[in-house]
């Protein structure tokens, strides 16, 4: 009973709180791997089985997801382990008949089939490429840390139809193109709305909502971080054409 | 879609995808800076019914409403009973009724009763019909003769339709039987349950009358003198004494108090006879 009460509110902390739900995950491990095994059907082999990380976030989502009409919250979050995997086994069906890279090249060997293979790109060069990128991504986080903003508030402020994330990058296209805004934002490291409210059109309702969002964005624009605005290709495209 | 990993934690990760977005996923061995293509996102799952489904429950929930609605007049009209008739000759049967005039159920109400109907089929039968078949075996069976009696009680709780029902009975059942045999119908409309006595409203030519003659009680003063003479006390204070219905035997109960004790007792209304009787100090 007591038990049943401690988790319910320990659910309740995770879902506000992103460390919290990490904990509370690493808690539940054996339970997740034994629903994970339970579905499998065999003990799990690896500790790095691709099932039990899609369990894992299940997990999550459960924590995500859960109120106490559900009932119990083990059962709840059994219920969606289940029915996640088998979303999966769904999806990965269609790639059965492909052979992993990861698997053995010959039996009762240890050496992946990738490592078999002859390597397409620049090995050396994609290591270095990795090493760099990882670099400037924790570069990126040091740097919207000092605002007080952390990259899971991002994911969970970020834009999710199409139609806002339209409405953001107007917004942030304006802001780049404007010094006044930028110089603004950096000094006081605080997001000039109304003035981008009033500029770009975007209403600032919009904005506050995807706050932490918008500075995330803006930083990556600003401070050179080349190989993230690399990767947002299409991203802003609007304030790229005027360059 | 190409995601690059932003972050790292132990059950999940960032990452941001080309357009911008910022997504948690699935942790599936990532190291920062990585590229993901295929990543298992987090909410990408979500339980939504198709809209099949949705549209079925709809229409199952308007079935539901309607079953419910017209389920429940169905029963008003034809299962639940409504109105009773009694027919007596001599066997005594009773009908049940549902609103529509047909016959739910046939009781005999007395050994004859359940002779006349042993073995008759009434169902999804009209009341008229069922009384006509019914007087046609009591005839069969001897029960009914020239010069008999058939009376009909009619317990309806609508006025309008009482008049209705015995007027039918009385117009329809006469010419069922027009020119076969000479039976007096008597019609009574009555609007206490069906529990009268059948003899006091025909007497039947082929049965002697069993009549019970109206009891006579022994009175209130009889019985507080019973009890008195019982007990050996003189009241000081008499609380009850009152005639009551105790299991269906007809009762008078006293209580009253003697000598600061409290006396019972149960005293039965026709013999005088003490049924019950205790005693208790009063406190």
């Amino acid at each position: 009973m007591s038990h049943e009460h401690s988790i319910i509110h320990w659910v309740k902390d995770a879902k506000e709180d992103m460390a919290a739900a990490d904990e509370m995950i690493r808690a539940y491990m054996p339970f997740i791997r034994k629903e994970t095994a339970k579905f499998l059907k065999r003990p799990l082999v690896e500790e790095n089985d691709d099932e039990l990380s899609i369990a894992m976030i299940a997990f999550y989502e459960a924590i995500l997801d859960y109120s106490i009409i559900r009932g119990s919250f083990l059962h709840f979050a059994a219920l969606h382990i289940k029915s996640r995997l088998i979303d999966h086994t769904r999806k990965e069906s269609r790639h059965r008949g492909i052979v992993s890279m990861d698997h053995p090249a010959w039996e009762e060997e240890d050496t992946p089939l990738r490592d078999k293979l002859a390597d397409p790109d620049d090995p050396l060069h994609e290591g270095m490429m990795r090493d760099a990128t990882r670099m400037e991504i924790e570069e990126f986080s040091a740097s919207i840390r000092t605002f007080g903003i952390q990259l899971s508030d991002v994911a969970d402020h970020c834009p999710q139809q199409q139609r806002t994330l339209e409405a953001c990058r107007i917004a942030l296209a304006y802001a780049k193109e404007n010094p006044q805004i930028m110089d603004e934002f950096l000094r006081t490291k605080r997001l000039p709305l109304s003035l981008i409210a009033a500029g770009s059109g975007v209403e600032r309702k919009t904005l506050e909502r995807h706050r932490k969002y918008m500075v995330a964005l803006l930083l990556a624009y600003t401070n050179g971080f080349e190989i993230i605005r690399g990767h947002l290709k299409c991203a802003l495209l609007t304030g790229g054409k005027d360059k | 879609m190409k995601y690059i990993v932003m972050e790292c934690h132990f059950s999940y990760v960032i990452l941001l995808d080309e357009d911008g977005k910022f997504l948690k996923a699935a942790n599936r061995g990532y190291q920062v800076g990585q590229a993901v293509y295929d990543p298992v996102l987090v909410g990408s799952y979500r339980y939504r019914p198709p809209v099949t489904r949705m549209i079925a429950r709809g229409v199952t929930l308007i079935a539901a409403c309607l079953l419910i609605f017209f389920g429940f007049s169905y029963y008003r009209n034809n299962i639940e009973p409504y109105s009773t008739i009694l027919l007596t000759i001599n066997p005594e049967v009773k009908m049940e009724l549902n609103r529509r005039g047909e016959v739910l159920e046939l009781v005999g109400i007395n050994a004859d009763g359940m002779t006349l109907i042993a073995g008759y089929d009434y169902e999804d039968k009209d009341k008229i019909t069922v009384a006509d078949e019914l007087i046609d075996r009591a005839i069969e069976m001897g029960f009914l003769a020239d010069g008999g009696n058939v009376a009909f009680t009619v317990n309806v709780p609508d006025q309008e339709l009482r008049r209705t029902y015995e007027s039918e009975l009385q117009d329809q059942v006469a010419a069922y039987l027009a020119g076969r045999i000479n039976v007096e119908i008597t019609v009574i409309g009555d609007d206490l349950p069906a529990v009268t006595d059948p003899t006091s409203l025909t007497t039947p030519p082929n049965t002697p009358s069993t009549t019970d003659p109206t009891p006579t009680y022994i009175g209130t003063d009889r019985a507080l003198e019973i009890a008195l003479d019982h007990a050996g006390v003189t009241p000081d204070k008499v609380e009850k004494n009152e005639l009551d219905e105790d299991d269906g035997v007809m009762v008078y109960e006293l209580d009253f108090i003697a000598g600061g004790i409290e006396y019972e007792y149960e005293i039965d209304a026709l013999t005088g006879a003490i049924l019950q009787h205790q005693s208790e100090p009063v406190d």
